[in-house]
């Protein structure tokens, strides 16, 4: 019962990216404490950029992450950009997309089937998971798969991609390379479709939270390279406006940092950007979406989870319908004149917005940047979502019980603490009732 | 039946040795054995492997040998090793391991692991270099001493 004292440490989390822990201390039936401890050190990327030339930084913030390296690409070169005055031709942008829909496929994929899954079908991992359900894990490990390809049609490789540039990408691809990669995505989509379908039958804990939603928004697509920032409480605003209204502070337990809106825990991610999104889904998608009988926007953080199915879903139809509308282009970036500025960037990562700012000299030398991963975004959310997930799941639950659930509220933002440290072990204390 | 030697890699330094041998091996085996270099597959080695009755896998290992030793080690081996806490970790031995769960293990699996030196720099180390031509030699001696079979007209 709530009289035991409850002491949960989790020293060191699994399936997150990266390393952090999470202490727990229930006395006499109240949560007395909660934190998520970053301890992975702060890596600095933000001074190793200051003195580089503007044509060496996305080969830099690529080794942010494995996982997400175009969306860091992608934003720093709209920020840079934004600063020298170089305004990509359509056929860049329209690339950019299809190379970023790669990483989502990609990263989705396996956030989905190797980190989260076990935890909603009872397994310890994807190995055990996958003598249950192997077409299932099949199944993803052919979307992720794709997704990878997708990335090295324009990147030239998958990992750490080395494709784009300030002004464009160094190679267009071939139209046969194109036509190849379209019957793969073309063949992929009834795959995608089926694991929405199969997302959606899961049984989810029942649990409606109120979060702010914060997201980019575009007059036309479904967000992803480009877009203003809004919210559900009315924001709207410029991506240059972005500091203005989230602040982010230091805390002692994280060498992440946690960042604020007005003052308040916000939501970014795949349930965000649905949420505030639906009208801009394809067709296609929002059929599918409907179909599966679970209303959206919803404030079920679980559903997470199944945001995650629809925008792989979204990714492929998209690329399906920017390389349907391929051209080979003569060159395919702009020369570059650089020009002193101070230029912003935001668009999707996989786990939310990811933020930019750099300021160049009129060489092209970097002089300033900030960046703000959707990892430290989310920190304070999560910690909220934490607080009130395990009181509405009983606190007088087993202290395995208790450390699954607390795991699993974690995984479901799929955080990557890699790009936030600037993350589980968790340790939970019960002290009894006096 | 698929035959297919995978050399796992990187751009750096001693961590690329498994695609020099890939490169050393080239037009020296029978045609029909499929030679693939990837870059850090992670869980794509699982999708690499789909399929192929004879796979094998050359990596760079640290384990604490000088540098350029070569070993051949066995799938059971790698089961020692724990899971990875992160996707950012997800390695060789663990994307064998769901193979293995998946059903998807070759029949046959050759594991060769070269110790690296340096991960730094553009080139392999001399000692990881003359590692890489042992390695490619020997295999094109065990390829060249197996049977090329060929799939009976009704298979497929």
């Amino acid at each position: 019962m709530t009289e035991r004292t409850v002491s949960i440490h989790v020293p060191a989390m699994t399936r997150v990216e990266g390393e952090g822990s999470l202490r727990l201390r229930i006395e006499a039936g109240r949560i007395e404490e909660l934190a998520l401890d970053i301890f992975e050190p702060p890596r600095y990327f933000e001074k190793f950029l200051e003195g580089r030339q503007y044509s060496e930084v996305l080969d830099i913030v690529a080794r942010i992450c494995g996982i997400c390296p175009i969306a860091y690409q992608m934003t720093a070169v709209q920020a840079l950009e934004n600063a020298m005055g170089i305004e990509p031709a359509p056929w860049v942008r329209a690339m950019r997309r299809v190379f970023y829909c790669g990483e989502w496929l990609q990263s989705h994929a396996l956030h989905i089937h190797l980190l989260a899954l076990p935890d909603f079908l009872g397994f310890d991992s994807v190995v055990g998971m996958a003598a249950e359900h192997p077409e299932a894990v099949r199944r993803g490990l052919r979307l992720q798969g794709l997704g990878n390809d997708l990335i090295r049609l324009l990147g030239g490789r998958s990992v750490h991609p080395v494709g784009a540039c300030v002004g464009g990408f160094y190679y267009a691809p071939t139209q046969a390379e194109v036509d190849a990669m379209l019957t793969a995505l073309r063949e992929a989509l009834p795959q995608a479709e089926s694991l929405i379908g199969w997302i959606a039958s899961l049984p989810m804990p029942e649990d409606a939270q109120d979060f702010i939603n914060v997201a980019l928004r575009h007059p036309v697509d479904y967000p992803l390279a480009e877009g203003r920032i809004v919210t559900d409480t009315g924001l709207d605003i410029e991506v240059s406006a972005y500091e203005a209204h989230f602040v982010e502070e230091h805390r002692p337990q994280s060498t992440a940092l946690f960042s604020l809106l007005d003052g308040q825990p916000y939501l970014v991610g795949p349930l965000a950007r649905l949420n505030l999104n639906l009208d801009r889904l394809p067709k296609a998608t929002r059929a599918l979406l409907d179909a599966t009988g679970i209303r959206f926007p919803s404030r079920n953080m679980f559903h997470s989870l199944l945001a995650r199915t629809v925008e792989i879903h979204v990714a492929i139809i998209e690329a399906i319908r920017l390389l349907e509308a391929y051209v080979r282009p003569d060159t395919p970036h702009v020369a570059v004149q650089p020009r002193a500025g101070v230029g912003f960037g935001a668009t999707e990562a996989p786990r939310g917005i990811l933020w930019h700012r750099f300021e160049v000299d009129d060489a092209g030398i970097v002089r300033a940047a900030r960046i703000v991963p959707p990892t430290s975004q989310n920190q304070a959310r999560i910690e909220e979502d934490l607080h009130r997930s395990l009181l509405a799941f009983g606190l007088d639950q087993t202290d395995d019980a208790l450390r699954l659930r607390a795991e699993t509220v974690i995984r479901n933002y799929d955080p990557c603490i890699s790009c936030a440290t600037h993350f589980l072990d968790m340790t939970v204390r019960r002290e009894p009732r006096m | 039946m698929i035959r297919r030697v995978i050399g796992i890699g990187s751009p750096f330094g001693d961590d690329a040795v498994g695609w020099r041998v890939i490169e050393l091996l080239r037009g020296r085996l029978a045609p029909g054995v499929e030679l693939l270099a990837l870059d850090r597959p992670g869980p794509g080695l699982v999708t690499a492997l789909e399929g192929v009755e004879h796979a094998v896998i050359i990596d760079a290992i640290r384990s604490g040998e000088s540098a350029g030793t070569l070993r051949r080690i066995a799938f059971e081996a790698l089961e020692r090793i724990p899971d990875s806490p992160s996707s950012h970790g997800f390695g060789v031995a663990h994307a064998l391991r769901l193979a293995a769960a998946l059903g998807s293990l070759p029949p046959r699996l050759d594991i060769h692991t070269i110790e690296l030196g340096e991960l730094a720099g553009d080139g392999l180390s001399p000692e990881v270099e003359t590692a890489a031509q042992t390695l490619a030699e020997q295999l094109a001696d065990e390829f060249r001493a197996m049977p090329t079979r060929r799939c009976p007209a009704s298979a497929g």
